[in-house]
């Protein structure tokens, strides 16, 4: 489990905190969604998780181990992985094989292991026919795959993605979003999802609002969809077909509100 | 402005192992005051034609021209880019660094600069005195998408292109990019957007141009695009949600048009379908 108590987080003493007095527990095998407006502190609290920042005040705790005890932040990074969201900037090595034993030999890991945990993590990510291609003449789904492969190489429980398909087109982020969905299903990877594309929240089993650096709301996506003048005073985006139903029942067709897909709501219009 | 492009080829490492043709002959016309969104999948090459319509790129055959410029002696001055990733815009100290290069380049008298910048930072809704002296690097993603916008604005370009403005952006900041594409086009400027989502480029454009393999595909208004559902399919992309409900709906027997690609525009056509009684055919 992962436990984020009363935690606080500024980039500089002159402005405002960032992080604002945060409480979460996230339980493992959990599909967590964090949305918010921009600037409410998703990816601030996202390089919480794994040390990347430390807190101000509060605390951290990964299965038990804090964050800002210097001695934990090895077990932790081999717990609690990390995606970003520009593919670009995270691939380093000339091919895609290096590129998922680069952190691995950071954390000094013996040899042997290091070849058994890039062969897995690239038969999960059904990357073995790429292996020996530069990580640059990839495409951005595929560069975001590479990425998630040298993330589950590194760490087995926890795995935190901020915007991971903010930068790709829709096929790619298929693509992303079904290995993301083989892995949390066939291995129980706790996911940890930043995002602000709402058909994605709709992957999650939970969803966290954060506002001005706290949680605002914590439901499951039904919950936070049934609501659509919550959404839009939080600055999120309504989906299409979830703001037309409501339009519609505006009008007077009560039974549409809530649908959420193309298919649902064409169900529903011809039951009226 | 008007630019014309005219069998235009574009391919990169041309000759080398890794030769790739990301455009091939492409024709294109876009008229002075026209607002056109160009859609496609990743690598169907819109970020080479972005380039090659603001003159950083030559085509490796083909014409692009533009007419109607107000500076004819370099016609391309008055074309701004915006480009798909903030990252390879940035490069300044400071924010007014930043945004004062382009109206320095133009010649823009130094102790003018500061007017240009306070200026072009209002219009994308930043605080100029406070984001001044701030690196552009230790800017939100957001934050550092309109900087790069107000660095083009400050040229005050004819025609502008944003490479893909809107991702990574919140619904507060798409929603801000549409009304601004809107307002670039009213002031009188030609605007060419390019996004890959489809109820964006429906909701706003009045033309939208299809690029698959580097060629167009389909170039029409709105509603004839988003109609050819399995062409564009064929490209990997889909109508926007709105457009596919009353497609659905004509299928599953419903009278109507079907010819909605808005939220507005399907509310409507549901709306008097279902006002006018004809609960027909859809059992
Ligand atoms: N490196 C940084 N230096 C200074 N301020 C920052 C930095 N990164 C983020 N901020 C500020 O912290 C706030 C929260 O940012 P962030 O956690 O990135 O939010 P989100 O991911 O929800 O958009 C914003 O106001 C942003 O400007
Ligand atoms: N600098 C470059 N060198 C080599 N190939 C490139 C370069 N830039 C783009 N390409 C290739 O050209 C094609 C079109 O790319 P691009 O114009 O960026 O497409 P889009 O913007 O639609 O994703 C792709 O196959 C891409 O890999
Ligand atoms: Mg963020
Ligand atoms: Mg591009």
């Amino acid at each position: 489990m992962i436990e984020v108590k009363d935690l606080h987080y500024s980039y500089s003493k002159q402005e405002a905190p960032v992080l604002n007095g945060l409480d979460l527990r996230i339980e493992p095998g959990q599909w967590l969604a964090v949305v918010g407006r921009n600037g409410s502190g998703k990816s601030t609290l996202a390089r919480c998780l794994n040390g990347l920042f430390l807190p101000e005040s509060g605390s951290v705790l990964v299965d038990g181990m804090d964050t800002a005890e210097e001695s934990m932040l090895y077990p932790i990074r081999e717990r609690v992985a990390f995606v970003f969201q520009n593919p670009d900037n995270q691939l380093v090595a000339t091919s895609v094989e290096d590129d998922i034993a680069f952190g691995l030999e950071n954390l000094g890991i013996p040899r042997e292991e290091i070849t058994d945990r890039v062969e897995q993590a690239l038969s999960v990510m059904r990357l073995a026919d790429k292996r020996d291609k530069p990580p640059h003449l990839l495409s951005g789904g595929e560069k975001q795959r590479v990425a998630i492969a040298g993330a589950i190489a590194m760490a087995s429980t926890y795995l935190v993605l901020d915007e991971p398909t903010a930068m790709l087109d829709p096929l790619m982020r298929l693509e992303v979003i079904d290995s993301l969905t083989r892995l949390h299903r066939e291995q129980g990877l706790t996911i940890i999802y930043v995002t602000n594309i709402m058909e994605e929240v709709l992957l999650a089993d939970r969803v966290v609002l954060l506002d001005q650096g706290r949680v605002a709301k914590d439901c499951t996506p039904a919950e936070l969809f049934s609501d659509p003048a919550y959404l839009i005073e939080q600055g999120l985006d309504v989906p299409q077909i979830s703001y037309l139903a409501g339009r519609l029942a505006d009008a007077g067709y009560e039974s549409l509100r809530g649908a959420l897909a193309v298919d649902e709501l064409a169900d529903r219009l011809c039951r009226i | 402005m008007k630019i014309t492009l005219q069998h235009v080829d574009h391919i990169y490492q041309e000759g080398g192992v890794s030769e790739t043709a990301a455009l091939r002959d492409v024709d294109l016309t876009i008229d002075d005051g026209e607002l056109v969104a160009v859609i496609g999948h990743g690598g169907s090459g819109k970020s080479t034609l972005a380039l090659l319509m603001a003159g950083l790129y030559q085509p490796s055959s083909g014409t692009v021209e533009l007419t109607g410029s107000k500076d004819p002696e370099h016609p391309f001055r008055s074309v701004g880019l915006v480009f798909q990733y903030p990252e390879q815009q940035l490069f300044g100290e400071s924010v007014f660094e930043e945004v004062a290069f382009g109206a320095r380049n133009q010649g823009t008298a130094e102790d003018y600069l500061p007017v240009k910048v306070r200026e072009a930072l209002e219009q994308v809704g930043l605080d100029p005195d406070v984001m001044w002296y701030r690196s552009p690097f230790s800017l939100s993603g957001g934050q550092k998408r309109r900087v790069c916008i107000a660095g083009v604005l400050v040229m005050d370009p004819q025609l502008i292109i944003l490479d893909e403005p809107t991702a990574g952006l919140d619904e507060g900041g798409r929603k801000w990019i549409a009304q601004l594409v809107r307002r670039l086009n009213e002031e009188g400027r030609t605007v060419v957007w390019i996004t890959h989502n489809m109820a964006e480029a429906a909701e706003v454009a009045r033309r939208v141009i299809v690029l698959k393999g580097g060629r167009v595909l389909l170039d029409g208004p709105p509603q004839q695009v988003f109609s050819e559902e399995e062409t564009l399919m064929s490209a990997h992309l889909t109508p926007p949600p709105a457009a596919r409900l009353v497609r659905e709906l004509q299928r599953r027997g419903w009278d109507i048009e079907a010819s909605a690609v808005t939220v507005e525009g399907a509310a409507e056509e549901i709306l008097s379908h279902l006002a006018s009684g004809k609960e027909g055919g859809h059992a």
